[in-house]
């Protein structure tokens, strides 16, 4: 009888021992499959020279890693991405904050105003890179059209096809697209600072700026450390937009390394090097975001 | 501690095996059947399936591609044709393993440049047989099968052609005196006088794109310089008539839309209809809607040759899309050899490339004299202008296959090197000689 207990005790000890990893290993399997798979195909990919998706070809060694290490369009494309990722933090961080700090309050008027705020990130990529290209269209859009009737210019401005411009004018529209999802995040930060901080630092005689800097700040770190990390990566791996607004051009000053990667891959009929681009580019990301962790993670 | 410093070991070394598991099983990206396009008899019932892939996307064109296989299918018991519309942009990135995959269709709609690229995939069949046939009886023009002949061998059967021409608008021209350009010279002339403060002189695409290469391509040929690429692959972009052709047209761009660098082909078209724009190089496609958009007579449009440079040639980009065979099943290509003998009937050959009239013109000579054709509404509308168009495709030229036939053109038409080449002159300050000269660089390295 003892013997028989002790069997079923063990027995339901086993089963709860096993249970978290039955209930994970199907989710734990899947991720294999759907990162582990796609990405030792790139792997493999980048040691051979195949050109053609769905050729064969052959083993070329660390042949196209030499290739990219020594292609000024690959550094090129970096240039253009860190400016890119930049160029976005710094936009989408300022809007973000000042829409956050302005409707971090229970005016009716705020309480509106949030449900509005986030309508341009629920807009399919797609859709806001149609709408854009007829605001800036070079021979109809509105842009241009209300420009001309107040005389501010003489000739349309062809801002998506000027060289010198149309890299700072996609990351205005996409920092326009994603600054409400920042703007949301912030605000649920924000709404979880003790208000008496504030009050206390009121009667100590703080101003607005000093609050700012001493309490809303520090009191965001973790919010501000997390949006950062996934935020640079995020906006790093933007390819659609900027294949919808531009193409890459004109005559490659919005070719980002994403970019780049699908024109290699797709227009280049080159997947070797495409694939060794992507493994490059990913070793990369990935000391950036540990580098990220180690220096910026919040130290409490 | 110790059990869980096991657990995780534990852990580590499944995931670690997981992983080579499925690094092992992944394999290279040709698997499949070696079939191609072929997955199966499927023979259901005695009816023998035959699938088609088209990228004509416009929905005009599909209905009336649906149109002709419907009657075919109701007239053959024993044959199905299942025609299924794709795009030109999954052509060059899912086709290929979809086709590796046994996925692929039995018919696959192409270009001169996209048969070479998918013939390394070692699926597409000869079609010798079949075009010995229908070339005896309905007669394919030269152009427009050669570029699917070589290594003795027919790849694929030319479908419909398209040509490019000098489209203007004839009341403009009169309102300055002007006749239609002949020579470069005066084309720049027209340009010029046409050119107001309410409309541009001409509309060109300047975008890394295909319809940039395909104008482009037409000012290489009349400027003398259509042999791109040889038969070896060896590349002869960079030569002073290639220069000519850059700088003229760069000189063009000066009279064009200041938005020319993001066009393609519908914004000169628009430019054109609207009355922004005087003059236009493109296809057939002006022909059918010109009246409806414009709001001018048919009469206000006049096309002419493409006006050729001083010491240049006579011509202007053509190219036939043609209809490949995939499939090795010889009852499937039974079933394919009857569908192509109803659809180069005249009368349903004219009904099925009038899906696009004025644009897609015949490539067969029985279709060229039969009243099927020349009855269609807008191409006896613009009879004058067809035959204008048929003349012009008589010296037509494709990049890659005026040397022999190049295997490596996809790898230069891919990626846009004449356009990225027009880019480097008008945003990154090229001259035409540097910016030719980038562009050879490009070529080499891209067939390399």
């Amino acid at each position: 009888m003892v013997a028989k207990q002790t069997r079923v005790r063990k027995k339901k000890n086993r089963i709860r021992k096993a249970m978290p990893y039955l209930l994970v290993g199907p989710l734990v399997i899947w991720i294999l499959l759907t990162v582990f798979l796609p990405l030792s195909s790139v792997i493999r990919e980048s040691f051979y020279s195949t050109g053609f998706v769905g050729t064969q070809g052959d083993f070329v060694g660390f042949e196209n890693y030499m290739n990219v290490f020594g292609s000024a369009a690959y550094w090129g494309a970096w240039q253009k991405s860190l400016l890119w990722v930049v160029g976005n933090m710094v936009v989408q961080t300022i809007l973000a904050f000042s829409v956050a700090l302005l409707l971090n309050n229970n005016r009716k008027i705020s309480q509106m105003a949030r449900t509005w705020m986030i309508i341009p990130w629920v807009i399919p990529t797609i859709v806001v890179a149609i709408f854009w290209q007829w605001i800036l269209n070079g021979s109809y859009g509105v842009l241009n059209d209300v420009l001309l009737s107040l005389n501010i210019i003489g000739e349309p401005l062809n801002l998506l096809g000027d060289s010198t411009w149309s890299l700072f004018v996609i990351i205005f529209i996409n920092s326009w697209h994603w600054f409400p999802f920042l703007a949301v995040i912030l605000l649920a930060g924000l709404s979880g600072i003790p208000k008496e901080l504030y009050e206390a630092s009121a009667m100590d005689g703080a101003n607005k700026w000093q609050e700012f800097w001493k309490i809303t700040l520090p009191s965001l770190q973790h919010t501000t450390f997390a949006l950062g990390l996934v935020g640079t990566l995020w906006m790093f791996n933007i390819f659609d937009l900027i294949h919808s607004l531009t193409e890459g051009g004109p005559a490659g000053t919005t070719t980002t390394v994403p970019v780049l990667i699908y024109q290699e891959a797709f227009e280049s009929y080159n997947l070797g090097n495409a694939s060794a681009m992507s493994v490059v580019t990913a070793l990369f990301l990935i000391m950036f975001a540990v580098l990220f962790v180690r220096f910026a993670a919040p130290k409490d | 501690m110790k059990n869980k410093r096991n657990r995780f070991v534990w852990l580590s070394g499944f995931m670690l095996l997981l992983v080579l598991v499925i690094a092992g099983c992944s394999g290279d990206n040709t698997g499949g059947d070696e079939d191609g396009g072929d997955n199966s008899g499927d023979s259901e019932g005695g009816v023998t399936e035959v699938t088609l892939w088209h990228m004509e996307e416009p929905p005009q064109r599909v209905e009336r591609f649906n149109q002709v296989i419907q009657q075919f299918n109701e007239e053959h018991d024993d044959i199905e044709v299942k025609p299924q519309v794709q795009s030109w942009d999954d052509a060059y990135s899912q086709f290929p393993a979809a086709i590796q995959a046994g996925n692929g269709p039995d018919l696959l709609f192409t270009l001169p440049d996209y048969t070479t690229l998918i013939q390394d995939l070692g699926v597409v069949q000869p079609m010798d047989e079949i075009y010995e046939s229908l070339n005896e009886e309905h007669g394919f023009t030269e152009s427009a099968i050669t570029p699917y002949q070589y290594d003795d061998t027919t790849w694929a059967l030319p479908i419909f052609g398209m040509v490019q021409a000098l489209w203007y608008r004839a009341d403009f021209l009169e309102e300055e005196g002007l006749e239609a350009p002949q020579t470069w010279e005066e084309l720049t002339a027209a340009v010029q006088a046409l050119d107001t403060e309410d409309r541009n002189g001409i509309a060109l695409p300047a975008s890394k794109s295909l319809a940039t290469d395909q104008v482009l391509y037409t000012f290489m040929i009349t400027a003398g310089a259509k042999d791109i690429i040889d038969g070896d692959n060896n590349i002869n972009f960079n030569q002073p008539a290639t220069v000519k052709a850059y700088e003229m047209y760069a000189e063009l761009l000066e009279y064009s839309p200041n938005d020319s660098n993001t066009y393609t082909w519908g914004e000169p078209q628009a430019q054109f209809n609207s009355g922004n724009a005087a003059m236009a190089i493109e296809k057939g496609q002006y022909l059918a809607p010109f009246e409806e958009e414009s709001g001018r007579p048919a009469e206000d449009l006049g096309v002419v040759p493409m006006p050729v440079a001083e010491g240049g040639e006579e011509g202007s980009i053509y190219y036939s899309n043609g209809i490949m065979m995939l499939t090795e099943d010889e009852q499937k290509q039974e079933a394919i050899k009857t569908f192509f003998d109803y659809l180069y009937t005249p009368e349903n050959y004219a009904e099925f490339i009038n899906a696009e009239p004025g644009l897609f013109l015949p490539v067969t000579e029985s279709a060229m004299e039969s009243d099927a054709y020349w009855s269609n509404e807008v191409v006896s509308q613009y009879e004058e202008e067809v035959r204008t168009l048929m003349d012009i495709a008589e010296n037509g030229a494709l990049f890659g296959f005026t040397d022999g036939v190049s295997s490596e053109v996809g790898q230069i038409s891919g990626p846009n090197i004449l356009a990225d080449t027009l880019g480097q002159m008008i945003s990154n300050g090229m001259s035409a000689e540097e910016a030719v000269e980038w562009g050879q660089q490009q070529m080499e390295a891209a067939i390399e």
